[in-house]
């Protein structure tokens, strides 16, 4: 590990306390309850793409734990104990510190904070992905920022076009790479060797350009030639549509070619970018696969976005303390018991001190009102 | 304002040019100028020379919403950016070279120590095909030097002509990959800057169709 650790002083750990206040209050008006799961995984448990990228640590028994790299495999098995004591409807949210062991990419930060909420239904209905779109653009509206994009893909959109041409799954994986990166001549080149015809070939290339707004999913139709891309799109296209009529649409685009990590997420999936800053701050998707796993009837969908980048944009929550309030060793009992009045942002002295030190001291810390305690007396400097 | 970082050297002053036929860019870059940045005030263009192993880095933190970069450095360095275009200037080839005449002892020799700028796809490739031991020297230039003092039996390093090799001794053993200068485009900038991209991406595009039918690929 770098023997630079990250240390969140005022402001930045105001900031992280705002935004769990915010997080709480808007994700609870929809009932998403707060879930603090164990920070250990068992190393055995992880999906091989986080295998790699997990602090390890032995246990005294030779059993291999890791530090959670995200949030959404513990707060699964948290869902799975809940239905087994009955419910299928469960709506969870988190913030807390994620672990990664390798920052290879711009903006990886090796220990940060997620937030993000995961949405589990006995059933799999498109009305879950718009809310909890919905709900990642007002996470970003709630954290102040006016210019963002939430981008929405769909990943059987290409999954049911591979089918179609019987590309077997190592190919597949290559050729959503390239897609994914929209390699124009990179998908030229490895289909090309694969003696594919060239209607086919551009095809591929064209949807690494269907990305734009509405009018990506009228272009997209022709592109739809099986049942499964056919289904994927419409119902892209109602998700779409629902959030632009509920007055989203400055907020929102579309990408049919996002195509990361296809094998994990089973529909919709979406990446947060906000202005100036050159990498995501928030993904996620829908992912049934997940609960297919532990054997059960859920189906699932959710976000997470990372704070550390947000906090590399966000403007203050202009806090600072507002008053002080100072006293002499008589008027210890009267200034404890006064705080209370006051709602703005205190500043209490921990021990008796003359009242132009309190102003000094008051001056230092930008706080503008002065109250000192003298015996029984209140002065206001 | 679009940011857009161009490698310093050659390829810089030959994607102004193809910049300035495409109607993208309305300034003088002067060859021998130490500025590092242009600003087109009328295209609402800033045009940032940097060494071309920083330009996909410049990309992939959005301090430049798109760059040109060899395809060779876009191999190395992973990062997560959009390649999206081949600007077809620039080529060349990434090759496996050593000192002339010696290509049979270095196919037989074990052990063998390769000296490169490029260590991951060094790396990667010969992976791929199995060798029993290899061990990668990271140079940063002047990477012929290497197999004449002896430092390394081989090379991994682009050729264009071939002329430096054989100035100093050396011959292609094997071509590797074909490379040439790619258009490369931050993730957040394409979505977030998309009609002013898109634009770029269309002029430039246009560019090469013309020249194409110009000069056709050779």
């Amino acid at each position: 590990m770098g023997k630079k650790f990250t240390d969140y002083c005022p402001p930045g750990s105001i900031f992280l306390e705002r935004v769990r206040e915010k997080i709480g209050k808007l994700y609870g008006s929809f009932g998403y309850e707060p879930v603090e799961p164990s920070v250990f995984l068992d190393y055995e448990d992880l999906y091989f793409k986080d295998k790699n990228n997990s602090f390890k640590v032995v246990d005294y028994d030779g059993r291999v734990l890791t530090l959670r790299t995200e949030y959404t495999l513990s707060t699964a098995e948290m869902a799975a104990r809940i239905n087994d004591e009955g419910r299928d409807f469960i709506k969870f949210y988190y913030f807390g510190k994620v672990f990664r062991y390798i920052t290879e990419n711009a903006g990886d930060y090796r220990e940060f904070h997620q937030i993000g909420i995961e949405n589990i239904m006995g059933k799999d209905d498109p009305f879950a992905d718009i809310e909890v779109i919905a709900l990642a653009v007002e996470t970003l509206l709630e954290l102040g920022f006016k210019n963002f994009t939430v981008d929405m893909g769909e990943v059987n959109f290409f999954k049911g076009i591979t089918f179609d041409y019987g590309f077997d799954e190592e190919s597949s994986e290559i050729l959503c790479k390239l897609i994914d990166k929209k390699d124009y001549i990179g998908i030229e080149n490895f289909l090309g060797d694969k003696n594919i015809k060239n209607s086919v070939i551009d095809d591929f290339r064209k949807i690494t350009r269907l990305y734009g707004k509405g009018e990506v999913l009228k272009k997209a139709k022709g592109y739809a030639k099986n049942e499964t891309s056919k289904k994927s799109l419409e119902r892209l296209s109602f998700i779409y549509e629902k959030l632009k009529s509920m007055g989203y649409e400055k907020y929102i685009s579309l990408d049919l070619g996002m195509l990361k990590h296809i094998d994990y997420y089973t529909g919709i999936i979406f990446t947060g970018y906000i202005e100036g800053l050159g990498y995501p701050v928030l993904s996620g998707g829908r992912y049934d696969s997940l609960f297919l796993k532990y054997n059960r009837n859920l189906y699932a969908v959710g976000f997470a976005a990372g704070l550390e980048r947000i906090l590399e944009k966000a403007g203050s929550f202009g806090e600072g303390f507002k008053v002080y309030i100072g006293y002499d060793e008589e008027g210890f009992k009267k200034a404890f018991n006064f705080t209370r009045y006051i709602n703005d942002k205190i500043y209490f002295q921990s021990f008796p001190e003359k009242p132009e030190d309190s102003i000094k001291r008051a001056k230092k810390l930008g706080a503008e009102k002065v109250y000192y305690f003298r015996g029984d007396e209140i002065f206001f400097l | 304002m679009i940011t857009i970082a161009l490698p310093k050297g050659r390829l810089a002053q030959e994607t102004a040019d193809f910049f300035e036929k495409c109607g993208l860019l309305n300034i003088k870059m002067e060859e021998d100028s130490r500025k590092l940045i242009f600003i087109d005030e009328v295209n609402n263009l800033r045009i940032i020379l940097v060494k071309p192993f920083d330009v996909p880095t410049y990309v992939e933190y959005g301090a430049a919403d798109m760059g040109v970069v060899g395809k060779d450095v876009i191999m190395e360095k992973n990062v997560n950016i959009f390649e999206i275009l081949d600007m077809g200037i620039g080529r060349c080839f990434l090759a496996l070279a050593g000192v002339k005449g010696k290509k049979e002892d270095f196919i037989r020799k074990k052990d063998k120590v390769i000296a490169t700028k490029y260590p991951e796809v060094t790396r990667e490739y010969f992976e791929k095909i199995n060798h029993q031991s290899l061990k990668v020297i990271r140079l940063n230039g002047s990477v012929e030097l290497a197999p004449l003092l002896g430092l390394a039996d081989g090379i991994v390093d682009v050729v264009e002509t071939g002329r430096t090799l054989k100035e100093n001794g050396l011959e292609v053993y094997e071509k590797l990959f074909d490379i040439s200068a790619r258009l490369i485009i931050n993730r957040a900038s394409l979505k977030m800057k998309k009609d002013l991209i898109n634009d770029i991406v269309g002029r430039i595009e246009r560019g090469l169709e013309i020249e194409g039918a110009i000069c056709p690929k050779s």
